[in-house]
Parts: structure tokens; sequence; C-alpha cells
């Protein structure tokens, strides 16, 4: 009986958590978000290093580095995560994950550099997934949402669970 | 408890299993249920804990994005499951991200029961590390429906069984309880008609078959010995008849024997006491030789008394005494019996009481009442002191009978001999004294009333007296033929000797003829048991008047009349014919054949005194009122 009235009781006041209570800034879900995709992709065999697994981040988003930067250390895919910022030069460089920040200017080239490589390319970027990059974050009314390009990801032979897609706003097959 | 006791042991056998029964249901439903339960719960809970699992993976991502709706969306999924009732997740910082509840969910649980529902929590996982918590509240609703229609099923089944077990224990117990019911019921039964015939069919070889079987074997055992039993009792049945047959052929012949024997003794007897008589009547005769001839006679007429009572003994012991019953007035009988015997009464100076008898009558044998009768008056006068005194009396008594008794003022008799003075030839001793008798008189008195079906008794005490009675069916008395009682008695007037002769053959006729001829001490009377002596008595010694029988052995008393009337003396002799052939044509002819008078029996004493006056010597004898 209790069990039961808790639930309600949780049911009627305590509504799902959301963002844009100003607890926590876009940044950071940003950050979270994609420390969370890793979790959700597969990467072709003998693509990951052994240990850890590498996350670069492209164009100067300073929030989002701090941000970022506060997930170094944890684990996914049974592997620790490490952060690099990389140069357009450097490009496609050593790297598994690929995070554009939106004020990088020439994301289609940047894209177009990384070609095929087995890495799981994430900006906040307009139109992102259009310029088959894999997965676009954007917020709507401070609430953070996805759209990922399955198409993209595959082509570089990344698969994303379907968990994760579910949950994306829209998906480009 | 008692009651308990008293039930039928099929019943308790019942009882027992019914009870046993009840205890191994009770315990096998409760375990079964037990265990239902725990499976079950187990099973909810494994299905619960895998669909949670399921929905945990499923909610991981929304939980990790922290999507609402998405993870509402897979909630809602458990619409599929009812068991589930209501779901939650919650993030690992304490949020609520989703809820799910069932619409119907408000049923209120059994209040006997357990919870009607329970919770579970399934941990979210993502990468090893818990993100939330999926929350899922179980109805054990499912759990109790199936334990409820099991525990109804069960039911309905262990009391099928039950009954079941009943109707076997039922049968089971008929099995023990009929062969002992069997058992009893035919004991009952032998004991009530003792018919040891019956056995009990056995159908087992347990323990009650083994019994079954010795009873049989006892009503076997019993049947037996009955057999030998009753051949046995036959046996001896047959012995004891024999033996009876062999008594009774014995005494008869003994019987027999006496009544010859004192038939043949009677002939010569007779003849020695009339020629004694005629001899002491002899005038020639000196006085020495006629005490002598006295005492032959005395001891003569003491020896035919004794062969005749030894004869009428014999006669009604081989049953051939005939009696001609007919209805007796006490007072004549009284009358008669007293007037023999006064002249001893008054020699010894008693004191004679009677009561008045008229109208008072039995059924009876005439002369053989006046004997008995007599016997008892006789006894009297003989056993009683000197001015003693005698009383008889009459009493009535129930079933319509007369007892009439004689009490004497005696020496009396001891009552250890009362029952020996009934048998024959027992006198008490008085063969010492100088009293006259034989021993015979009260065995012929009884044995004459017991045959007339009366009863004879005493009573008495030592040195004051005995009284003796005589009890009979009552009569009543024809008043017509009541003659007119003269109390009258012979009277002889002094100086007149004359000598009588009574031919007659029965012995109790002559004795009461002898007996009313001792009041007549100037006649003499001389008997005779044949025609023959009764000649031969008169041709030595002419009498003065003759009295006949008329049915006599050899010749009739007709022809004897016949015979006497052709001898010189006896042409003109008087004849009194005394004949119990009454009949008027009897009566005629008698007159018609020469005898003056013809008297019936019994005789009338009164007739006879006046027929022996007017024949003997008409006026010298007169008639005297007796007081
Ligand atoms: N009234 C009596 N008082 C005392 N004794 C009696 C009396 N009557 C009978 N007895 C005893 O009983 C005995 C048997 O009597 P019963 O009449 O049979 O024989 P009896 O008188 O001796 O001889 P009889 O045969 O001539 O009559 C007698 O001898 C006598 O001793
Ligand atoms: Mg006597």
């Amino acid at each position: 009986m209790k069990t039961y009235l808790r639930v309600l009781l949780l049911l009627f006041f305590c509504p799902a958590w959301s963002l844009g209570q100003g607890m926590v800034s876009e940044s950071a879900v940003k950050a979270a978000f994609i420390y969370n995709f890793i979790k959700f992709v597969e990467w072709p065999a003998n693509t990951l290093p052994t240990g850890h697994i590498r996350l670069c981040l492209v164009g100067h988003d300073d929030k989002l580095q701090v941000a970022i930067e506060q997930m170094v250390g944890k684990e996914a895919q049974g592997r620790i995560l490490e952060i690099a910022n990389v140069q357009r030069s450097d490009l496609p460089g050593n790297c598994q994950v690929l995070v554009i920040s939106s004020n990088e200017d020439r994301v289609a080239e940047i894209l177009r550099m990384v070609g095929e490589a087995p890495k799981l390319t994430i900006s906040d970027a307009a139109d992102f997934i259009d310029d088959h990059g894999m997965i676009g974050l954007n917020s709507v009314d401070h609430k953070v949402q996805f759209d990922i390009n399955v198409n993209s990801a595959r082509r570089a032979h990344l698969k994303i669970s379907a968990q994760l897609l579910k949950l994306a706003r829209r998906v480009v097959q | 408890m008692r009651r308990l006791l008293s039930l039928p042991i099929r019943y308790k056998l019942m009882l027992l299993a019914g009870f046993v029964l009840t205890g191994a249901m009770l315990s096998v439903i409760s375990f079964s249920i037990f265990n239902e339960y725990h499976e079950r719960r187990y099973a909810i809970e494994e299905r619960a804990g895998m669909i949670g699992g399921v929905l945990a993976a499923n909610v991981m991502s929304a939980v990790l994005f922290s999507d609402a709706s998405d993870a509402s969306k897979t909630l809602h999924s458990l619409i599929n499951v009812p068991d589930i009732r209501a779901a939650r997740i919650m993030t690992s910082v304490g949020n609520t991200l989703a809820t799910y509840t069932t619409s119907r969910h408000e049923f209120s649980p059994p209040d006997w029961a357990m919870p009607a529902r329970f919770e579970i929590r399934v941990p979210i996982m993502s990468e090893n590390a818990k993100i939330g918590t999926l929350f899922l509240v179980v109805s054990n609703a499912s759990l109790w429906q199936a334990l409820r229609t099991n525990a109804q099923r069960t039911t309905v089944l262990m009391a099928l069984l039950m009954l079941l077990a009943l109707a076997a224990a039922s049968k089971v117990g008929r099995y023990i309880t009929d062969p002992i019911e069997i058992l009893a019921k035919t004991a009952r039964h032998i004991s009530s008609t003792r018919n040891y015939q019956l056995r009990v069919t056995n159908y087992a070889d347990d323990e009650l078959g083994h019994l079954i079987d010795d009873f049989n074997t006892m009503l076997e055992e019993i049947e037996l010995r009955d057999t030998q039993l009753e051949t046995n009792i036959e046996q001896r049945t047959v012995q004891l008849r024999q033996a009876k047959e062999q008594a009774e052929t014995a005494n008869r012949a003994k019987s027999e024997f006496l009544s010859r024997m004192s038939h043949e003794l009677r002939t010569p007897l007779n003849s020695i006491l009339g020629f004694s008589q005629v001899m002491a009547g002899d005038p020639a005769l000196d006085e020495d030789h006629r005490d002598s001839t006295n005492e032959i006679f005395k001891a003569g007429r003491h020896l035919l008394e004794l062969v005749n009572e030894v004869l009428d003994l014999a006669k009604i012991e081989s049953g051939r005494l005939q009696l001609s019953m007919e209805t007796v007035p006490l007072e004549d009988v009284v009358m008669e019996c007293f007037a023999l015997i006064e002249p001893l009464a008054i020699k010894r100076n008693l004191n004679i009481e009677r009561p008045n008898m008229s109208h008072m009558a039995v059924r009876a044998d005439r002369i053989r009442l006046k004997e008995a009768l007599l016997n008892l008056i006789s006894n009297a006068v003989k056993y009683n002191r000197d001015h003693g005194h005698i009383r008889l009396s009459i009493e009535s008594r129930l079933e319509h009978r007369l007892r009439i008794v004689v009490s004497d003022s005696g020496h009396g008799i001891p009552e250890d001999k009362l029952d020996d003075i009934f048998l024959p030839f027992n006198r008490l001793n008085a063969e010492f004294s100088d009293i006259e008798g034989t021993g015979i008189g009260l065995t012929i008195t009884r044995r004459l009333i017991e045959t007339m079906g009366g009863t004879v008794g005493v009573h008495s005490v030592v040195d004051k007296g005995s009284s003796f009675w005589i009890e009979l069916p009552a009569s009543t008395v024809d008043e017509v033929t009541q003659p007119e009682q003269v109390k009258k008695r012979l009277h002889a007037r002094p100086g007149l000797q004359c000598t009588v002769l009574y031919v007659e053959d029965n012995p109790a006729n002559v004795k009461l003829m002898v007996r009313i001829f001792r009041s007549l001490p100037y006649i003499q009377l001389i008997t005779a048991n044949t025609p023959e002596i009764g000649l031969q008595l008169a041709r030595a010694n002419p009498p003065a008047l003759v009295m006949l029988d008329i049915n006599l052995p050899g010749m009739d008393g007709y022809e004897l009349l016949g015979r006497i009337r052709a001898e010189s003396w006896g042409k003109n002799l008087p004849a009194i014919a005394i004949s119990a052939n009454a009949m008027q044509c009897d009566i005629e002819r008698g007159n018609s054949a020469g005898f003056e008078a013809y008297l019936t029996k019994p005789v009338d004493l009164n007739q006879l005194n006046d027929t022996l006056v007017g024949l003997l010597d008409p006026g010298s004898m007169a008639t005297e009122e007796m007081t």
C-alpha cells in the first residue's frame, strides 16, 4: 500500500527531470550526451585501441571543451576516455570520436577530410547530419536533442544502437 | 466417552479412519498450498525479475539521456503484463524519470492474506555503472486466485477421497463386524431355542474365521454330547419302564395270590365259625366245653375279619373294587354307625357329641363310606380313655366339599408316627395291648375314600386326643327320597333266645349285619358265605329265621330257599330276601317265590327292625325311641 502510494505521489509531484531549470548548463548537457553517445556506437573490430578511447575536439568552444574535459577519465566501452585538441591540419588524426564545435565554419571540409575513416562525428552545428555528419546536437527551448545520420555512420563502418536511434529527434537513413 | 465406547465397532473404525484421513488431508492441503504459494511466488518474482531486466535494459538509454517520454513509452509496454500493477524509474540522483500504473490497480487485497502485492527493484546499468533503478509493483492476485482454486479443488478432491475412504472403512468394518454379528446372533438364537444343530458359515481365514471355526467345533461337541445324553436317557427310560412293569406284574401277582388265598380260607373259616356257634348253642354242652367253643368262635371270627380285610385291600389295590356312587345323607350313615358302636361306648362310659346333620350329604358309595366312618368311630372308641368323649363334627371346605371329623380324648398319636398308622398291619404297639384289631382299618379307610375321590387325614396331640377326618365332595339331599328318620334301635325282649342264619357272600355286608345284631344280645346271628355252608349249618341247628342274599355263588337265593323249603324244618321257616336288586319286578318275584319279606340294600335299620319284630314274635318285640 505504501509502495503504491509512493508511486502515486511520485507520479504527481515529481515530473520528469528536464533541462532549462537553470540547474545544469547546456554545454554540460551536451558533454554528457557526447559521452553517452560513445556507449551506443559499435566500432569495427580492431579499430578501437585497448585501454582508452580518444575524443578529439575541433574548433574553439571553450564552454564545451571545459564540459567535455569533465568527462575525461570516465569509462565507455570499457575504455578510459581521453581528450585531445586537434587542428584542422592534423585531420583525420588518431582519435575515435571527433567533436566539431558549432563555431567551426568549415565543417563540410573537415568531414570530407575524415572521409570514411571509422570515426564518430558529432557536432552542434546546424544541419550537421545533412552535411554527412553522424550525430547532430541542437537545443530547442533549452532542451538538448539530437539527430542521427545512419547512412554516414554506416559508410564509416560504425553501427549505432537502436536504443540511441529511438531517442533521436530525426534519423536519416 | 461412554457414548463413544458403546458405538458399534464399525462406526469406531469409520471414526478412526475419519480422524486419520482428516489429519492427513489437512496436512496435505496445507503443505500443497504452502508449496504452491512458494512456487508461484518464486515464479512470479522470477518473471517479474526477467521483465524488469528487459525493461531496465530498454530504458537504459532513455535514462542516460533523461528521455522521460521514451521511458514512459517503454514502461507502458507493461500493459501486457497484468501481474505488474505499477512501475517507476528513478535515476541515480534520486529523480523519478517515469512512472506507469494500471487503471485497475485500486482493487483491495484480501484482508486475511499476505500482502496482495510486493515490490521488486531492478538496477538500470550502463557500462557496469548503475544509472538508475526500476521499481516494479507486482500483484499477488493471480497467485491468490490460483491458490484459492487450488485449495477448492484439493478440498473437493479430498472430500471425495474421504467419502471413498469412509465407505472403504465401513466396508472393511463390515468384514470385521459382520462375522461377529452373525456369531452373536447365532449364539443368541441358540441360547433361546437350544438348537445346537446350527452352524455359522465361515468366509475368512483370519482371527475371526478361527473364532467362528472354534465356535462351530464347540457346537458340534455340545450336539454330540446332547445326542449321547438323549440315547442314555432313552435307554434309562426303557430300563425304568421295564423295571416298573416287572414290579407291577409282581404286585399284581401278589394281590392275586392274596385274594385267592383269602377266598380259599374264607369258606373253611365260615364252617368253623358256624359250627362252633351251633355247638355253643347246644344246651347239652357243659360249661367248660362251652367256653372252649366260644374261644374257637372268637379266634375264628378274628381270623375271618383278617382274611376279609386282606381280601378287601387286595381288591382295592388291584382296582377290582366296584363302587356305586350316590348321594349319601350324612345323618343316616352317622346314625347307623353310632347305633352299631353304642353298646361298646356305653360300656366304656364315653360321652358322644353329634351335631345336627340333616340336609347334609356327600357323594360316595354308601356301604364303603359307612365302613370307613365306622372304622374311625370304632377307633375313637377303642383308643379312648374311660369316661372320655367322642365328638363328631361337619365342616364345609373349599370347592364344595364336606369334612367329617371324628375327635376323641384318647392318648393321641406322636407326630412322627402319623404317617405310619395308615400303613397296613401297623398298630403302634396296640398289638401288645388287649385292644382288638388287625391294624388294617385305617389303610382300607384311606384307600376307600381316595378311590371315591376324597381324602383322609389326621391331627393329633399326645395325651390330649386325635381328630381323624374324611373329606368328600358335597351333594344335595333329595328331599323326596329321604326317608323319615325315626331314631330307633333293635330291642329284644329278655328271655327270648333264638338263632338267625344269614347267608351272604359279601364280607362287608356280613360284617355290617354282625355289628347290627351285636345290639340284640338275645338273637344269635350265624353267618354263612356260601349256600352249601348255610344249608349245612341250618341242618345242624335249624334257625328261627333265615336271611338270604339273592346273588350267591353256586346257586342263587331262590334256589336256596327252594332247598330250605324242601327240608322238614324249613317248611314254615320265615325267610327274608336281602338284595341289591331293587327293581319292582325283583321284589314281586321275591314275594311270589315264598319270601316273607324283601329288603333292598343298603339295609334300612328301621325296616329291618320292623320286619324282624313282625316275623320272629309278633307282639313280643317293640320299638323304642332312642335318646
Ligand atoms: N383314635 C385313635 N387314637 C389313638 N390311636 C389310634 C387312633 N386310631 C388309630 N390309632 C392307632 O393307629 C393304629 C392303626 O389303626 P387301624 O384302624 O388301622 O388298626 P386297628 O384299629 O388297630 O385295627 P382294625 O384293622 O381292626 O381297625 C391303631 O393300632 C392305633 O395304635
Ligand atoms: Mg381300627
